[in-house]
């Protein structure tokens, strides 16, 4: 594989054996990007030996060389192309096999042509060198090591949602509330948003309950130096710790790990408060 | 994300068209939100109605609008909340401190008195 030239339009390549979707999504794409098209596995590999790629849109069920063999052939080579996975299969297998494969994003079909330009610009605008590294990829023990860039929350979140899809709507919301708050916390706080710096995230799903850990890099905390932190507040003075807030010379906010107490079952801190760990029940 | 700024008596309505999360567009609107106060802007209604999400980064945006423009002697109210922005401001009990109203046009009467 070669690198793509600086400074021309950025180039993707759409592999989707679906005619249909494939001339769609070529069609909208071609309107901002140059865009090469392949049916197949075999038809792929062979553009991508011959030709540099920003980005692969890339369906997974394709008849021939499958798609995920392909994700694993491009993350050995030199210039690996940023890629998108497309597919039907949305069982965690699959997702973390997607993940595996260091791939941007997970889009589970059917899904409107129209909202992929959009997907395709915010992801080739995003930093390619944010990699999550998978430790453990089992469906009921997943384990990653991700850079403390809040960039990567987003894409994170939408992972580990997708984990969760068979359980309510409600509960995935209020996880994925939790999830998030508390990522971006241990980034921003624990890892000082220093993307050589890692937060190690577990979750563990067993038949009535969803853990997920989050550790990371900083020193903690103390539970009695948070008077800059809405839990601090007496409960019908939703904003008193503004006041500390000011005093420290620390813009508004301090609402994420109360936020989370109202989401969860269970919030536990590790002695030093930079490991975390909430509890969601089943039933 | 696009925030689209519309004038109606005499207030400044700002229409997110995306959710309030942190990572980029919940800091984009709390800049938008400070920049416009210190323009002058007192008078402020946030449609809430295209943002399906906030997260502890929106809500800042939200409360550090409130209590900058209520340091001006100004008001910022909040209107067309989607269910789950709802809960999180019940949850944080914020909609006891912002005045929210269902539209646009039930907050713009409040103001008028109609």
């Amino acid at each position: 594989m070669t690198k793509p030239v600086e400074g021309t339009p950025k180039s993707i390549l759409v592999v989707e054996d679906d005619r249909g979707l494939r001339i769609a999504l070529t069609r909208l794409l071609s309107q901002d990007f140059r865009v090469d098209d392949a049916g197949d596995g075999t038809e792929a590999l062979a553009r991508l030996q011959n030709g540099a790629y920003d980005l692969v849109l890339l369906d997974l069920g394709l008849p021939g060389t499958s798609g995920l063999d392909i994700l694993s052939h491009l993350r050995n080579g030199s210039a690996a192309p940023k890629v998108i996975v497309m597919t039907s299969d949305d069982t965690p297998q699959t997702l973390l096999r997607a993940v595996r494969g260091r791939a941007w994003d997970y889009i589970v079909k059917p899904f409107p042509p129209a909202t992929i330009p959009d997907i395709v610009k915010k992801a080739l605008a995003s930093d390619g060198s944010l990699a999550i590294e998978v430790l453990s990829a089992r469906p009921e023990w997943v384990e990653l090591l991700v850079p403390c860039s809040l960039e990567i929350a987003d894409r994170l979140q939408g992972f580990m949602m997708r984990l969760d899809a068979d359980l309510p709507e409600a509960v995935r919301e209020s996880v994925g509330y939790a999830f998030r708050e508390l990522l971006c916390n241990a980034i921003e706080w624990g890892g000082k948003l220093d993307a050589t710096r890692k937060v190690r995230i577990a979750y563990l799903r067993a038949k009535r309950m969803l853990v997920y850990r989050i550790a990371d890099p900083g020193q903690g905390f103390k539970m009695d130096d948070l008077a800059h932190s809405a839990i601090s507040n007496a409960p019908d003075r939703p904003l008193d710790h503004m006041a500390a807030r000011e005093e420290m010379g620390i813009r508004a906010g301090g609402f994420g790990i109360f936020m989370v107490r109202g989401m969860v079952d269970e919030l536990l801190y590790n002695e030093a408060h930079n490991e975390v760990v909430f509890v969601k029940y089943l039933d | 994300m696009d925030v689209r700024q519309e004038t109606r008596v005499g207030h400044l309505i700002l229409t997110p068209d995306d959710s309030l999360m942190c990572g980029g567009r919940a800091e984009q609107f709390e800049r938008l939100l400070q920049e416009v106060i210190a323009a002058g802007q007192r008078h402020l209604i946030v449609d809430l109605g295209a943002v399906a999400h906030a997260d502890s980064g929106g809500v800042r945006a939200l409360v550090r609008g409130h209590l900058t423009v209520q340091q001006q002697g100004g008001r910022l109210a909040l209107a067309n909340i989607p269910g789950n922005v709802q809960r999180v401001l019940h949850l944080l009990k914020l909609d006891t401190v912002f005045p929210i109203y269902d539209s646009v046009d039930g907050a713009l009467s409040d103001v008028a008195g109609t």
